[in-house]
């Protein structure tokens, strides 16, 4: 087995990748891709840190599993409004959405 | 160097591979497949990783109904959309300057993780290190107890909420598609 | 019992509630027959728990498990047990009786409403809020802790609330001048219902809450009632009693009922929530939701019981009792008067249900007032679930009924009816047979729960004299007194309603009906059935007092009860029933001769007798209370508002809010660039709050 530091630092850098995503992506499907993997990352930290030789850790492992549940159905919900959006405004641009701004 | 050693330093190669591909790739649909390999290499992590009911829940779900869903949300699309490249001018702002903070909070996490390491050694001793073996039983007993006995009623909670969801976004697609006849 | 029947008896139609909209997509032929089978599927779990408490012990009929050797059982999860929230059931006889009340009325008024809402176009609506009060009203009973019982009783009250607006789309002109339509009076009625109810929730949940507070004070936090009331855990009400707040907790706790259940001050409410429909005031106002403050009360009377003797704080239960008393026979005197007079036929029931839950609350005050001289409660405890049981068939079957009426003739007013009994012979009869029993007639099963409930009192002023409480022996024969004047009013205006509805001549308006070929018809059969089932119930109800006795007591530490024919007996030839005689005599004969038999007008006896139109006038104006309400509170919180209004809010809060609207603005505007509405920009300040989080973590 190798440390738990291999996990956290790739739990780190999904994360940073799921950060760039949003922040340099304009397309929403590409979005909610990078969402996706922020949450991943979140999972893996929590399983990673719950996974020691003191013993397993069952209440993280019960959260991730509710967390997969609820993230699922937030992606659910952001792809049908995708698709209500592009039907709307015939674009997946997300910086063309911006009729609330004054 | 054992086998073992490089098995899972490659998963972890594979998972961040998957992840830059993800968000990289220009073609949504194989951006897309991109992502659905990459839930796939983290099941088998958290496989890895002792926990067998998360890798099993988390294949199911993310590498197979959601990678669906958005395959399925692509095709809905105008045919040319999924395999259309981006054509989206980049804006240089945005690019730039996520990159730099990008590179920057890399920086400091590393920072981050080398002076904590030493907090967590000292929380977890000689602990640090992941386990060699466990039996398997036992593992499984203790999550199935953990969701069914303590958290019981934010499940059932949870699944009436999906259950709602799924409704929800089902009225979503429906009433879409009525306006359009 | 069958497998997890205290869980799937009010998870069942809550199910089917949620249900109801998808079925409807199906057929409404569905969604109708639909919802009527989750109702009656839930009653027949309910019905299942019965022959539990019987044997005293829990089995499941399935497996042929045994859950429990005994009574109370209590199934339940602990949610966040540091706290001790939690969900649960409670099995006792207590709560699986109100159960089958709940759900079989329920199911039984579905079934009429397949026939009385027939052809709404809100039946949807209609649907799931009744199945969803089903749901909750046997979630009120089920409950094992006071917070899962608030739960139910704030959706019951939201389902009230919905189902008394019910039709407020009607276009019709307004019985009331206020109001443009008759769709806003029925919103405004159910506005008022919502908000007089109110006050007594927010006051029963003060009360629940320092409850709470108190057991965690002493170490265990808890709202389940059978660990308030063990002696492990008792120290709370110790602390209660050290901090001089148990007494204004029983009181706040009272508070709850009086606004649920109707009685004064709060009763205002329940006349207005006749504007739903006749359904929805037979099974929520006068079966169901309005006893949830009597269950509330015989709920937590025993515990109390319990509590002050292990604390020796006996002088509280004595105050409870006496207030609750006090209030029951006076609402009882005060909501029979004001029957006496009303002109719609569902008013009249109206105001003789709020009187009638004033005789339950009357019982269970006498009950622990026994409780507190001679230490046991079960007297009148027995006696205010008895009638609680029979009022709420024979209630459900006048309502019934007068829906049925109501369904023929299209009119509320009584005096726009009469001669309806050759129209309509079925629906005479039962309605009959529930206004007979109502008013306490022999044999039918009002009857004997009232004349229990005069027992009750009776040996309470016995045995207070021999225990040497004049004061309290006093009291109990004034209760006595005002209980017995309250019957023989009751009887007047049940004969009253019968004669004016059934036995006198034509009116005018039904003249026209028939001229114009609208005849009036017997209800079909799907609306009499269930009528008549009602009026099988209250005629041979009296003759399961024995075995009720035996079911309400399984499990009481220190009451043996047998089943037993002494009870009639006892009945009988107790004293008091003389004074029902009387009572019958003094109701029976005025009204015999006003509307019976029409031998004096009644109209004509009042343009004499001054005095009595002055009472009349009173009684018909409801004591003016209602009015007093509307002038004081209302009008006096409109017009402080107005006052802070114009000095405080246009003096002060304004002028501070255009300082600030100023500031706000001119910030703002410097600001705006950089609120781009771009997802993008929004996450690279994101990216900076995490280095500004990485950099506090590294140098912080």
């Amino acid at each position: 087995m190798i440390g738990l530091n291999w996990y956290l630092g790739a739990a780190a850098i999904l994360y940073l990748i799921g950060l760039y995503c949003l922040a340099t992506k304009r397309n929403i499907i590409k979005l909610i891709i990078g969402i996706e993997i922020l949450i991943n990352a979140a999972h893996l930290n929590f399983i990673a840190l719950s996974t020691t030789t003191v013993g397993l850790d069952p209440l993280a492992r019960s959260f991730v599993i509710i967390s997969i549940g609820v993230g699922a159905g937030v992606i659910a919900l952001a792809l049908s409004l995708t698709l209500l959006i592009y039907r709307h405004y015939g674009t997946l641009d997300v910086r063309k959405m911006r009729r609330l701004k004054w | 160097m054992s086998l073992e050693f490089m098995i899972e330093v490659a998963l972890i190669g594979f998972l961040i591979l998957f992840a830059i591909l993800a968000v990289e790739l220009k073609k949504l649909a194989y951006a897309v497949v991109s992502l659905g390999l990459m839930s796939t290499v983290l099941s088998i992590i958290f496989y890895v990783l002792y926990a067998p009911y998360v890798a099993v829940i988390n294949l199911l779900v993310y590498a197979g109904a959601v990678i669906v869903l958005f395959l399925a949300v692509l095709s809905l699309m105008s045919p040319g959309e999924k395999g259309k490249r981006e054509e989206m001018k980049y804006d240089i702002a945005t690019e730039v300057s996520g990159g730099l903070l990008f590179i920057i909070i890399a920086i400091l996490m590393v920072q981050v993780f080398i002076a904590s390491y030493v907090g967590l050694h000292f929380v977890y001793g000689e602990a640090l290190n992941l386990p060699v073996l466990k039996p398997f039983q036992n593992i499984l007993e203790n999550v199935a107890q953990s969701v069914w006995q303590v958290r019981i009623i934010d499940v059932l909670i949870q699944a009436m909420a999906l259950f709602v969801a799924g409704l929800g976004v089902a009225t979503l697609f429906r009433r879409e598609r009525g306006e359009k006849e | 019992m069958l497998p997890l029947a205290p869980w799937l008896c009010w998870g069942i139609p809550v199910i089917g509630a949620l249900l109801t909209p998808l079925l409807a997509k199906i057929h409404p032929k569905v969604r109708d027959y639909g919802a009527v089978l989750f109702s009656i599927v839930g009653f027949i779990f309910a019905l299942s728990m019965v022959p539990d408490i019987f044997a005293g012990k829990v089995v499941n009929w399935f497996t042929g498990e045994v859950l429990s050797t005994s009574i109370p059982y209590e199934s339940k999860i602990e949610w966040i047990p540091g706290l001790g929230i939690e969900v649960g059931v409670l099995v006792d006889p207590l709560s699986v009786f109100m159960a089958n009340i709940a759900s079989g009325l329920g199911a039984l008024i579905m079934v009429y409403a397949l026939g009385y809402m027939h052809g709404d176009p809100d039946l949807t609506r209609y649907w799931f809020f009744k199945n969803f009060f089903i749901g909750g009203m046997v979630l009120l009973v089920m409950a094992n802790n006071f917070l899962q019982m608030f739960i139910g009783w704030e959706i019951v009250g939201m389902c009230s609330y919905a189902l008394i607006g019910f039709w407020h789309k009607k276009k019709d002109p307004s019985p009331v001048p206020d109001y443009k339509t008759e769709g806003e009076y029925n919103a405004m009625c159910g506005m008022k219902a919502f908000i007089t109810t109110r006050v007594g929730d927010v006051a029963l949940l003060i009360a629940i809450l320092t409850i709470y507070v108190f057991t965690w004070k002493a170490g265990h936090p808890t709202f389940n009632f059978l660990e308030l009331r063990s002696e492990e855990y008792i120290e709370w009400a110790r602390l209660l009693v050290a901090s001089g707040l148990l007494i204004p907790t029983i009181i706040l706790l009272f508070g709850g009922p009086i606004g649920k259940s109707a009685q004064f001050p709060l009763h205002v409410w329940l006349p207005e929530a006749m504007a739903g429909p006749t359904t929805v005031s037979a099974l929520i106002h006068a079966a169901t939701m309005v006893k949830a403050g009597v269950y509330l009360v015989a709920r937590v009377l025993p515990i109390f019981v319990e509590v002050f003797k292990l604390i020796n704080f006996t002088g509280a239960l004595y105050t409870f009792s006496l207030i609750v008393a006090c209030i029951g026979a006076f609402t009882a005197f005060l909501a029979a008067t004001m029957g006496m007079v009303a002109r719609e036929v569902k008013k009249v029931l109206a105001y003789s249900t709020i009187s009638q839950i004033g005789y339950m609350m009357l019982a269970l005050g006498v009950g622990g007032l026994i409780g507190y001289v001679a230490g046991e409660i079960a007297e009148g405890y027995y006696a205010g679930t008895f009638h609680l049981m029979s009022h709420a068939v024979f209630k459900a079957l006048l309502f019934l009924s007068a829906g049925a009426i109501l369904h023929a003739t299209e009119t509320k007013d009584m005096f726009e009816m009469g001669g309806l009994k050759q129209y309509m012979p079925i629906t005479y009869k039962c309605m009959l047979i529930g206004a007979l029993s109502l008013a306490g007639i022999p044999p039918f099963s009002g009857f004997w729960s009232k004349e229990t409930i005069f027992d009750a009192a009776w040996i309470l002023a016995n045995e207070a004299y021999a225990h040497g409480y004049a004061f309290i022996g006093t009291t109990g024969y004034i209760l006595l007194f005002m209980a017995v004047i309250t019957a023989a009013i009751t009887l007047f205006y049940s004969i009253r309603m019968i004669a004016i509805i059934f036995l006198w001549p034509e009116s005018e308006y039904i003249k026209e009906r028939e001229h114009k070929g609208e005849h009036i018809h017997e209800a079909p059969p799907v609306m009499w059935v269930p009528l008549a089932v009602l009026a099988a119930i209250s005629v041979i109800g009296g003759l399961f007092a024995p075995m009720f006795q035996v079911f309400m007591f399984k499990g009481w530490k220190g009451v043996e009860v047998h089943v037993s024919m002494e009870i009639f007996a006892e009945l009988l030839f107790s004293p008091t029933i003389l004074m029902t005689l009387g009572a019958i005599a003094l109701g029976g004969i005025p009204a015999y001769y006003f509307y019976w038999s029409h031998k004096i007008d009644p109209g004509e006896f009042l343009e004499k007798h001054g005095f009595f139109r002055a009472v009349h006038k009173f009684f018909y104006n409801r004591w003016y209370i209602n009015d007093f309400y509307t002038k004081v509170i209302v009008g006096g919180f409109i017009k402080l508002s107005l006052g802070i209004y114009r000095f405080f809010e246009q003096g002060i809060v304004d002028r501070f809010n255009y300082a600030l609207a100023w500031v706000v603005r001119s910030f703002s505007q410097a600001f705006r660039k950089t609120h781009t509405g771009d997802l993008n920009y929004n996450m690279i300040a994101v990216m900076l709050g995490v280095i500004a989080i990485l950099l506090l973590l590294l140098f912080g």
